[in-house]
């Protein structure tokens, strides 16, 4: 008989009537019970910690990638270490899909059983995430799940590095384990083991994050035993159930408290130059995805956040599971409205999240899932509402303009040590933090879907492949401006410094558009890119001891790194499928930086020259956009001369400016004519034959009846 | 029912938009208050230059007032956009960065995107030319409305709260 997967089906339906569970024992004993919380979430800690001090990969050690959760019989995590928080729904999607499809009755649960899931479709990110399973029992009785995740950086898939850009669908994306019975008495199969080291490229960052994940699994497991021991079973189930009502009702009671309730949009792009003949994509086609927020907050605090209109999934790799993109916005929410609450899957039934089916935040199985960046996009750009939400209530204190999204460097050949290799790096995932009305965004500061990730050092990756750093930086201009400027990501400088041939490196990550929302007149984060220069003079700048390049420099027309070193140049998008690289070539990476927040003209000129003497922003920048004068000399503000320029400045916008309506009509003919970009008409037809919702909005905004149903083609028919 | 707990200078300091770090920090860290939004009117009302009622400050530089019996957005500088309940920027002055020229203005070099993709659209208010907002769109996107205030539901959140 299958209990759990009938408890799961009244569970789900408790939670769509929004139902509450009674809370007694907190109320009768609020001590135990906040000490056996705290040891539960002490024990999921452990459990990284331990995994973390044991990998041998630098994901896990030095970025931090990893993350163990407790759950109940039926995938609702009760307890959440730190780490990648996007996982709170992933590993407990796998748990309620294995119920789904009857696990409990083949393969059955046992104790000491090891399952195992990559795939995103049914939890998951990526198959780079990889997630250890086991059943806990008690006196003969499943009565929780332990979950460990780590990130790994190589899973066979079309390029090196675990996260491939050129995937075009899922069978490029790498080996999936679907949520398979992989070892038994708490001991993996050797064949698994097998079978992935001969389907990999370096077959030792995943058996030995696999053996890190088991030991945090198992140690969680002895300790959960144990506390049940001391504080009886009923208690421990009874525990769980009230830690998760505790988890809805802390979260929605701080949505009521600070955010304004009301209706938010943040529409989101993301683009996907698979034309770029850089690219040399197999299917060039173009696409720029669509990720239309509606947020809706209500008086007592519930949050629904709605992406109807969304674009359909492609043949690219930026497409996200619906468990993935669940995943962001819990997150999300749990970093800038609910930090203050018991974290844990019952935070997920304070919101609600409606995602078509089949778009590219809900992808469905064929589609490549590898970059999933535009659920990233889209979670980075919801902050944008937020900032709003929370503005309206007084609490400016909180509330940002659109984070930074962020990139990642991977490489895959044969080492200086005659091995094959496959890392990833993650100084680019560490982008720059958001802007506040009160703050600048701090640079080079985090990755929003893992607030621990360290960009780590770069002598420990050096160690891993053949490729060294020249320079790390702050990009100069690299946050969105505004009267605070937003943070910015880093800009690496690398050599393929040892006797190698043929090492292929990419770039997942970051757009060229330029998306991360600036916020109440600021804006937003500019673009992004890549470059190498090959067949260089590199060997004889070292050997004549000539300056090397550091830096990305401060004149994006005029890059100083490509200014000292000779050889081929070579532009490649933000995000960019690898290419193979020689001995000396240099490459060159950046990610993305957070909107600005206030118009420019209102930024303190003093803020201004304080970032330009440390290099934070150039000149262009400070006269032309934030419009302050200076003295060259002493570097002092002229604050009659900047209060004069910005009075010419604002002049200029008023005589440039047009009237709103006015400019409606221009863009209505436009229209009508169907005179817009192919790229950009194919995105609209999309979302006007998948929905009604973007379609009516045209149709309201410029005044236009039922008969007109999008961009038609000669045949007269919408097509995307 | 949590009260009076910063001082006025605390709070005009936050409206000016410029909190000293350690001050941040501790409004950040503490328990929310439950008279923020009364305060922050009131002392918002204490610095616009005019006397029309302050019912909400939508975003930097604009309020929502109640003139004459209605709700309408107004410019710190005094400027009227008329009812909230229409996107304010039917009412600005756009100007639209839908060319490489114009974007290379903002974003020089490889940092501007294709215009072919996306457009950067600025909102100025009329009167004082303060930016109101940037919107990053496809180009003819619909003007973003980006926070349509619901007060009928903020008038039944307080009288649970109260």
């Amino acid at each position: 008989m299958e209990i759990f997967k009938q408890q799961l089906e009244e569970r789900r339906i408790a939670r769509a009537e929004r139902r509450p569970i009674p809370i007694v024992e907190r109320h009768k004993d609020p001590v135990k019970w906040e000490v056996a919380y705290w040891r539960l979430l002490g024990l999921v800690s452990e459990g990284r910690e331990l995994a973390r001090q044991i990998s041998a990969s630098p994901t896990v050690k030095e970025f931090g990638e990893c993350v163990f959760a407790l759950f109940n019989p039926i995938g609702e995590s009760i307890a959440f270490s730190r780490g990648i928080l996007l996982h709170m729904a992933s590993m407990g999607s796998s748990i309620q899909w294995m119920l789904d499809h009857d696990y409990e009755e083949d393969p059955g649960f046992h104790p000491g059983d090891i399952f195992y899931n990559n795939d995103p479709e049914i939890g998951g990110a990526h198959s780079a995430d990889q997630a250890v399973l086991q059943p806990i029992f008690y006196e003969g009785e499943l009565v929780a799940w332990v979950g460990g995740l780590t990130h790994c950086m190589e899973v066979g898939g079309t390029e090196p590095g675990g996260m491939p850009a050129a995937a075009l669908s899922r069978y490029d994306d790498g080996q999936m384990v679907p949520c398979m019975l992989v070892g038994k008495n708490d001991k993996f199969d050797r064949t698994f083991h097998i079978m992935c080291d001969r389907n990999v490229r370096d077959g030792k960052w995943w058996i030995l994050d696999d053996r890190a994940k088991l030991a945090g699994t198992v140690k969680v497991k002895d300790g959960t035993i144990k506390l049940i021991d001391e504080i009886g079973l009923d208690y421990f189930k009874e525990l769980g159930r009230e830690m998760l009502e505790e988890g809805r009702i802390s979260a929605q009671r701080k949505a009521k408290k600070v955010l304004f309730p009301g209706v938010y949009q943040t529409p989101t792009l993301y683009d996907v130059p698979n034309a770029d003949p850089s690219q040399r994509c197999r299917i060039p086609w173009d696409y720029c995805c669509l990720a239309p927020l509606e947020m809706t907050i209500e008086d007592n605090g519930y949050v629904t956040l709605d992406y109807d209109g969304c674009t359909s999934p492609g043949f690219h790799s930026n497409n996200s599971s619906y468990s993935c993109t669940l995943g962001n916005h819990i997150y999300c929410m749990l970093q800038d409205v609910y930090y203050d609450g018991m974290y844990n899957n019952g935070m997920a039934d304070a919101f609600e999240l409606n995602v078509p089916e089949n778009s590219v935040l809900a992808s469905g199985h064929e589609y490549a899932c590898s970059a999933w960046l535009v659920a990233v996009q889209a979670v980075c750009c919801f902050a944008h509402s937020l900032g709003y939400a929370y503005y309206a209530t007084g609490f400016r204190e909180e509330g940002q303009a659109g984070k930074a999204s962020q990139s990642a460097r991977y490489a895959g050949g044969i080492d200086q040590f005659g091995s094959q290799f496959s890392v990833l790096v993650f100084d680019q995932s560490v982008s720059g933090g958001p802007t506040t009305s009160q703050q600048d965004g701090l640079h080079v500061a985090n990755a929003p879907w893992n607030p621990e990730t360290n960009m780590a050092d770069c002598e420990m990756i050096e160690l891993t492949w053949p490729i060294m750093w020249l320079g790390r930086g702050i990009q100069i201009d690299g946050g969105g401006f505004g009267r605070k400027r937003g943070g910015a990501g880093p800009s690496s400088i690398y050599v393929v410094e040892h006797d190698v041939e043929n090492v292929q490196s990419g770039q997942f990550g970051s757009t060229d558009a330029v998306v991360w929302w600036g916020s109440n007149g600021g804006y937003p984060a500019p673009g992004r890119y890549n470059y190498a220069v090959t067949d260089t003079n590199y060997k004889e700048l070292v050997d004549k001891q000539l300056p090397l390049p550091h830096i990305e420099g401060d004149n994006p027309n005029d890059f100083e790194f490509l200014r000292l070193v000779k050889g081929t140049i070579k532009e490649y998008p933000g995000q960019m499928a690898s290419d193979m690289y020689q001995r000396y070539d240099i490459l060159q990476a950046t990610t993305g930086g957070s909107g600005g927040w206030g118009d420019p003209l209102s930024r303190d000129p003093q803020a201004v020259v304080d970032d330009l003497k440390v290099h934070f922003t150039s000149e262009y920048v400070s006269k032309n956009i934030y419009g302050v004068v200076w003295d060259p000399k002493t570097m002092e503000v002229d604050v009659a001369a900047t209060n004069a320029k910005r009075a010419e400045m604002k002049k200029a916008r008023l005589a440039r400016g047009i009237p709103a309506q006015e400019f409606k009509k221009q863009q209505k003919a436009k229209v009508l004519a169907g005179d817009v970009p192919p790229v950009p008409k194919s995105t609209y037809n999309d979302s006007f034959t998948r929905s009604d919702k973007i379609l009516n909005m045209f149709r309201e905004f410029y005044g236009l009846d039922e008969s007109w149903k999008g961009f038609v083609n000669e045949k007269g028919e919408v097509k995307w | 029912m949590l009260k009076g707990k910063w001082k006025d200078e605390i709070l005009d300091e936050l409206i000016r938009g410029n909190l000293e770090s350690n001050a941040l920090l501790e409004l950040q860290r503490a328990a929310k208050e439950d008279d923020r939004f009364d305060r922050i009117l009131e002392r918002e009302q204490k610095r616009v230059p005019w006397d029309d009622k302050i019912v909400l400050c939508l975003q930097e530089n604009l309020y929502i007032v109640e003139k004459n019996g209605r709700k309408i957005v107004k410019c710190i500088c005094g400027h009227e956009f008329g009812d909230y309940k229409v996107n304010w920027k039917e009412n600005a002055l756009v100007y639209e960065r839908d060319t490489e020229e114009k974007l290379e203005e903002i974003y020089q070099g490889r940092r501007k995107p294709d215009n072919k993709w996306q457009v950067i659209r600025e909102f100025y208010c009329p009167s004082c030319a303060v930016m109101l907002d940037v919107e990053p769109v496809l180009p003819l996107y619909p003007f973003v409305f980006a926070f349509q205030p619901d007060f009928e539901a903020w008038e039944r959140r307080r009288k649970t709260i109260k």
